[in-house]
């Protein structure tokens, strides 16, 4: 992976170095389908990098971030979106631009692995309402991410989020370098490039903190740590030292945000460029036009009914590589879904406000997922009761667009979807 | 008298391996008054042990009538204890997901033939089900697990 500061004056320079803009194929003649191809999609095979290409410079608008679907910065990840993000010691042009964080409209705040950041960037700790230093446990379905909080600012595209909370996965420095038992018996640890297939996770969810007031007065979620200088336990934590979305905090386009992918064609993509645009009928770029709201409940939930089933905690989450959920008449290899040939489906999904949408899908055949392949139409079981999960698929060729709780808009107050 | 003290030992012997597979996390006492006589056990008997963490998060652990964790359940903002609960299988959840490394963060799905786990949903909104096949009562039907 490739680090360079950006520094930017008081006026930011709209140019960034989009690496991987065109990915070359990984060895010679596709596989074809085979299941060595389908296994590849779950083990640690180490596959080929993608080969390097020549930067291309490219200009973006203000309030827009160029988005790239790629193998990833460890070369093993499909269907998830990255961008450029770079952080600055607070108040300063001390500054870092990591690549591939993913962009995840699942979770909330921005968290970059420390190996990711690099040494010599000391981003000042935040203390605890003890006088202590602050740790988090971020959680995730499949595991945990450890690390300290530190505040940064946050540069997207041209919009700045000053002095905001930021999680630094896998501090090495003590005593932040030991995980406390509550953190680590909650799953898998995800606090590498490796396990994570990212440098860091952008979560620009609905939520402004990833806590809230639960976390103000009880550290039952047993999300953020106050640490001494040799052990962390957990602690209470005001909204303003939680982890927060950054978009909340830019000075302007600040209701929310919009992911725009192109379409997939059958077999996949090698890599997809796409655009994430802030602000929601802000600026002529991020008008709502022909999308449709939708209201979700606080944590961007609504309900799916698939085939006479009702899923009541169903969302959209571009952190999530495919669409997760079940259907016995779909023919499965390695839990993912392996019809002979594309099917479509439909599902009706229902927000609180009783707006309903029929949306339509595609399924590929995830025989055909192979090395050379990071955008791609993929289906997977789930085994869950109440969750439609619709994953990156679901982007390709649209524009969704996510409004942040008790935000404004023209069409009312966030949080909902349109698209 | 005697059914209870079989009981007990029952109890007792599972608790050296608590968890899915063992002893339930949860406080045991009503399922003393709720089992029956192993002798005249219904084999599709089971008990399912609710409680409310005070994350706010709800965990269910179904256990037979000897007393053993044959399935669990969580669902709600915050994860739990997922050691406690799983026991000794949470390991196998680690080394799992370690496996699906690169862009398997958003869900789990573990299917082996002795042990199925499924976690799924997201930061504060979590849903998670894990059983044994082996353990499971006749006819037990695990859409129960939820």
């Amino acid at each position: 992976m490739t680090h360079f500061s950006l520094l930017a004056g008081r006026r930011s320079i709209w140019i960034v170095a989009l690496s991987a803009a065109v990915l070359a194929s990984c060895g010679g003649g596709s596989s074809g389908p085979d299941e060595a191809a389908v296994a590849a999609l779950s083990t640690t095979t180490p596959m080929a990098p993608p080969a390097p290409v020549p930067p291309e410079t490219v200009s973006v608008l203000p309030n827009v971030l160029p988005v790239v679907v790629d193998r990833g910065p460890a070369g093993t990840s499909f269907n998830m979106p990255f961008v450029s993000v770079t952080v600055c010691i607070p108040g300063t042009a001390t500054c870092r631009t990591v690549d591939h964080v993913l962009v995840d409209t699942g979770s909330t705040g921005l968290r970059l692995i420390a190996s990711a950041l690099g040494s010599g960037m000391e981003l000042p700790a935040i203390a605890t309402p003890a006088g202590l230093r602050l740790a988090q446990c971020a959680q995730f379905s499949s595991g945990f991410s450890w690390g300290s909080v530190r505040r940064a600012d946050i540069r997207l595209a041209g919009e700045t989020a000053a002095r905001m909370p930021v999680q630094l996965i896998g501090d090495p420095s003590a005593p932040f370098s030991t995980i406390p038992a509550a953190c680590s018996n909650t799953g898998a640890d995800l606090g590498s490039v490796a396990a994570l297939g990212a440098n860091g996770i952008l979560g620009v969810d609905m939520s402004i903190q990833d806590c809230g007031a639960t976390c103000t007065t009880s550290t039952a979620p047993r999300l953020y740590y106050g640490c001494t200088s040799t052990s962390c336990a957990t602690t209470v934590l005001p909204l303003e030292s939680q982890v927060t979305n950054p978009v909340a905090a830019f000075a302007v386009n600040n209701n929310g945000l919009a992911l725009t992918l192109p379409p997939i064609q059958q077999g996949g993509a090698a890599t997809v460029v796409g655009t994430l645009t802030f602000g929601i009928g802000t600026q002529a770029n991020n008008q709502l036009d022909r999308a449709t709201v939708y209201t979700t409940n606080t944590r961007g939930q609504f309900t799916t009914v698939y085939k006479g089933t009702t899923y009541p905690s169903s969302f959209i989450d571009s952190g999530s590589n495919a669409l997760f959920f079940d259907d016995p008449s779909i023919p499965t290899c390695s839990s993912f879904y392996c019809p002979p040939v594309p099917l479509s489906f439909t599902a009706l999904n229902v927000s609180p406000s009783g707006a309903t949408v029929s949306v339509s899908f595609t399924i590929d055949n995830a025989r055909s997922l192979t090395a050379g392949v990071s955008a791609f139409n993929l289906g997977g079981t789930l085994g869950l009761t109440r969750t439609f999960d619709f994953g990156l698929p679901f982007f390709f060729g649209r524009t969704v667009f996510v409004a942040l709780q008790g935000a404004q808009t023209a069409k009312g107050l966030g949080p909902f979807l349109a698209y | 008298m005697k059914i209870y003290i079989v009981l007990l030992l029952s109890v007792c012997v599972a608790s050296a391996y608590a968890g899915l597979g063992g002893a339930p996390a949860a406080p045991v006492p009503h399922l003393l008054s709720n089992a029956a006589s192993p002798a005249s056990v219904n084999p599709s008997a089971y008990t399912d042990l609710q409680r409310t963490l005070d994350s706010g998060t709800q965990v269910h652990e179904f256990l037979n009538a000897g007393g053993t964790v044959f399935a669990v359940s969580w669902s709600g903002p915050f994860l739990p204890d997922l050691k406690e609960l799983l026991g000794s299988h949470f390991q196998s959840l680690r080394d799992h997901v370690k496996q699906q490394a690169g862009g398997a963060r958003s869900q789990v799905r573990l299917q082996q033939d002795d042990l199925v786990i499924f976690s799924g949903g997201r930061p504060g909104a979590f849903e998670g089900r894990a059983w044994l096949p082996a353990l499971l009562p006749a006819g037990f039907d695990t859409a129960a697990v939820k």
